[in-house]
């Protein structure tokens, strides 16, 4: 998988980079603001670009301007967005309207290689990631849904969040240790008790649920 | 009441000149003259409202000294009748004495000498004359062995006794600040006391000069009347005294000054003033700083100063100023507007000793969070940096022998650096947030209500962004009363409310907590409210106990 790496901080470009190329992507390049990486991707034409959100000129939401654009111009190529602190706002905007080939992780999280390495699967293949401490946050603070939220079974709760992270049935099998027809069957039945229509795309999923959880 | 006392005086005084009464003729002429003189005074001193308790006093005096003359008409029934009331001309004298100007006792010690006098002088001479049977009033002279001398006796020294503490009780009074009771009467007094005391002694000793003493002594009383009269005069003179301000305060400086005119007119020189300040629902003296109110019932009473209706401030003063209302009310009228100016100067003040107070506690403030921020570097992050490269340390060393080990290690050092990076994060929200920086307050105080322990509803009807300034100090705001919320009022929901409204801003969180909050206690609030006061905003804590708490910032934005 070809992947390009964006980040004002030259230390943490070179560590992202690193990373990659011994999890078995190929760093393809890599820029230190919005208009370079621009410029990369209608060169190089990525699988994914991993893009860090707080970059120059104003240091405010420059990753999030340049995913929008990225997913607008390049559909094949899909937006891993890694943000230093926990932003629900932001990983609410960036989700939108379309989850499709989007991510969003806190940028330790990418430490862990494994983690790093599954995102990227999915946002490459067409579906979202979504940082399990967002998704945490947004469980927690579900409000008027609490009640129906509580009346999910904990291996329930489980598939749900995991779910929210954008994991296909197999991973959050592998991960639970259960079956993927299992998950499925779990799934379903979550997505009855919510009253949420179900889907059998992940990124829908996600918006789903995210939707569902942010009312 | 003049006319009865007219008609008795007139009636006992034609008996006594007929009869003579057996003693010499200066004698004769003055004692009636005496009671006519309190009794005159007494009478002209009733014509005028104020003074009609001192009038009554005197008309009192007076009586009671004619009664003396019920012995001279050797009408054995008027003697007898008239034989234990001999005295009660001293009681009432020295009741007098005591209530002058007023005509009232203020104090209980007061009441207690007068009703001591009164007890001495008819009780003891009651017994006495009925141990003795009707006689001369000189049966005290030595040598008498009467059955009742020895009663004479302690009628006679304790009355000796209550005279002496009645002059001291004055004399303190004299000390105090209005030196009351006036000069006059206090001459007449002290005359009246020595001339007394003389003749007893003398009579005593040396009954020849008896005579001498008492003639001295009558017409140094007959004059107390006329010196009554004429201080209570002299206290409507005062009143002239006003037009001398008038001019005297158009050349009035400052506070202290003003104090001084006003304390001369009053005749006061232990005036005190005291401004009011609507903010703080308190008085202030002239330099500004809090005053507290004396006590009812003492030596000192307050007036109100008000003007248009509106409540500039008070006067303290002697207690005894409050008999001349109209003096005190042409006083504040004559120095109405320099009390307002005096007023105005004071709340100044007392604003800019809050607001430099403020400013120094906004400087400890910010020295204090440096010096937190430090405190949490070393023993947070730095700590577990430190650590962490132990734990490399480690890895590395059992790497080429127990790779699993390391591997082990690796995933320790992994997470201490996630825990140290989780501290940093937090340390540098407090210091800057970010998100405000990035997206501004709304979407700041969105995220503090993802991370908040407690369900919080956010509600926003202003402009996406306000000023940078308000924001900041917002943020903080929110994040402290979450903080509160969540720790000390153990609530279960939060409501955040931001409104902008004719160019002001209010940001208000609210709780169903437990309430009891206070801006004062807890310095978190406290310093809000210096931050908040130094926009030129208003903090206002509502904390009703059981109720839940509301805190709100109100700001001019732009």
């Amino acid at each position: 998988m070809r992947v390009v790496v964006a980040d004002d901080a030259a230390l943490l470009r070179e560590g992202l980079s690193r990373l990659l190329v011994e999890a078995g992507f190929t760093v393809v390049g890599t820029a230190g603001d919005g208009d370079a990486l621009l410029a990369l991707v209608e060169e190089a034409r990525p699988d994914v670009a991993v893009v860090d959100i707080r970059m120059p000129p104003s240091y405010t939401d420059e990753g999030l301007r340049a995913a929008r654009r990225i997913r607008a111009e390049y559909p094949d190529t899909g937006v891993l967005v890694l943000s230093q602190h926990v932003r629900v706002t932001y990983a609410l905007e960036l989700f939108g309207g379309d989850a499709r080939g989007v991510g969003y992780l806190v940028k330790d999280r990418v430490a862990d290689m494994a983690e790093l390495a599954a995102a990227l699967r999915q946002v490459s293949s067409g579906g979202s990631a979504l940082d399990p401490d967002v998704v945490a946050l947004l469980v927690r603070r579900a409000g008027p849904h609490a009640g129906t939220l509580a009346a999910l079974t904990d291996r329930e709760s489980n598939v749900l969040a995991l779910m929210a992270q954008g994991r296909s049935n197999r991973a959050i099998g592998d991960r639970l240790g259960i079956a993927e027809r299992t998950v499925e069957k779990h799934i379903a039945g979550i997505f009855a008790k919510l009253g949420v229509p179900a889907s059998t795309e992940d990124h829908r999923r996600v918006l789903a649920v995210l939707a569902y959880l942010s009312s | 009441m003049g006319s009865v006392f007219a008609a008795f005086g007139a009636a006992l005084t034609a008996v006594v000149l007929a009869r003579g009464g057996g003693l010499g003729v200066l004698h004769v002429l003055l004692t009636p003259l005496v009671g006519w003189s309190f009794g005159v005074a007494g009478m002209l001193a009733c014509l005028h409202r104020r003074w009609r308790r001192v009038g009554v006093l005197l008309l009192a005096v007076g009586f009671a000294w004619l009664v003396h003359l019920l012995d001279w008409t050797h009408v054995p029934v008027l003697v007898s009748v008239g034989a234990p009331l001999r005295n009660v001309y001293a009681a009432v004298f020295a009741h007098l004495l005591l209530a002058f100007p007023t005509g009232r006792l203020g104090s209980w010690w007061s009441r207690a000498l007068v009703v001591a006098g009164y007890l001495d002088v008819v009780g003891v001479q009651v017994v006495a004359t009925v141990l003795d049977g009707p006689g001369p009033a000189t049966s005290w002279v030595r040598g008498d062995r009467s059955p009742a001398a020895v009663w004479y006796d302690v009628e006679n020294a304790v009355g000796v006794l209550l005279a002496g503490l009645v002059m001291v009780t004055l004399v303190r009074r004299a000390r105090s600040a209005r030196g009351h009771p006036p000069a006059a009467v206090w001459t007449a007094a002290v005359v009246a006391f020595v001339a007394l005391l003389a003749n007893l002694l003398s009579a005593w000793f040396s009954p020849g000069l008896a005579l001498v003493s008492w003639v001295a002594f009558l017409t140094g009383f007959a004059a107390v009347p006329f010196a009554f009269l004429a201080s209570l005069l002299g206290l409507r003179l005062r009143r002239a005294g006003v037009a001398a301000l008038i001019v005297r305060l158009s050349r009035v400086g400052d506070t202290a000054e003003l104090r001084d005119a006003l304390a001369d007119a009053l005749r006061d020189p232990s005036l005190e003033l005291a401004f009011w300040v609507p903010d703080r629902g308190g008085y202030v003296d002239g330099q500004g700083r809090e005053v507290t109110l004396p006590a009812t019932g003492g030596e000192r009473a307050g007036t109100l100063v008000e003007r248009d209706g509106r409540r500039i401030g008070a006067l303290f003063h002697d207690v005894a100023l409050r008999d001349e209302p109209e003096l005190v009310d042409a006083v504040v009228a004559a120095a109405g507007l320099a009390l307002d100016n005096a007023r105005l100067q004071a709340e100044l003040r007392a604003q800019l000793a809050e607001l430099r107070a403020s400013r120094v506690r906004l400087v400890e403030a910010a020295a204090t969070e440096r010096r937190r921020i430090e405190r949490n570097l070393h023993d947070g992050a730095q700590q577990r940096l430190v650590s962490v490269a132990f734990v490399l340390g480690l890895a590395r060393s059992r790497l080429p022998g127990d790779p699993i080990a390391a591997g082990s290690a690796l995933t320790e050092a992994q997470s201490g650096l996630a825990q140290a990076l989780d501290e940093l994060r937090r340390l540098s929200q407090g210091i800057h947030p970010g998100v405000l920086v990035e997206r501004g307050l709304r979407v700041a105080i969105a995220e503090l209500a993802w991370a908040a322990p407690v369900p919080t509803h956010v509600a926003w009807h202003a402009p996406d962004r306000l000023s940078e300034a308000v924001e900041l100090t917002g943020y903080y705001m929110v994040a402290e009363a979450l903080a509160n919320a969540a720790k000390h009022a153990r609530a279960t929901s939060v409501r955040i409310r931001v409104s902008d409204q004719d160019g002001r801003a209010t940001i208000a969180v609210s709780d169903d907590g437990v309430g009891g909050a206070h801006a004062e206690r807890g310095t978190g609030l406290h310093g809000l409210t210096d931050r908040v006061e130094a926009l030129g905003g208003r903090l206002t804590v509502l904390s009703p106990v059981g109720a839940g708490t509301t805190i709100q910032m109100e700001v001019s934005c732009g």
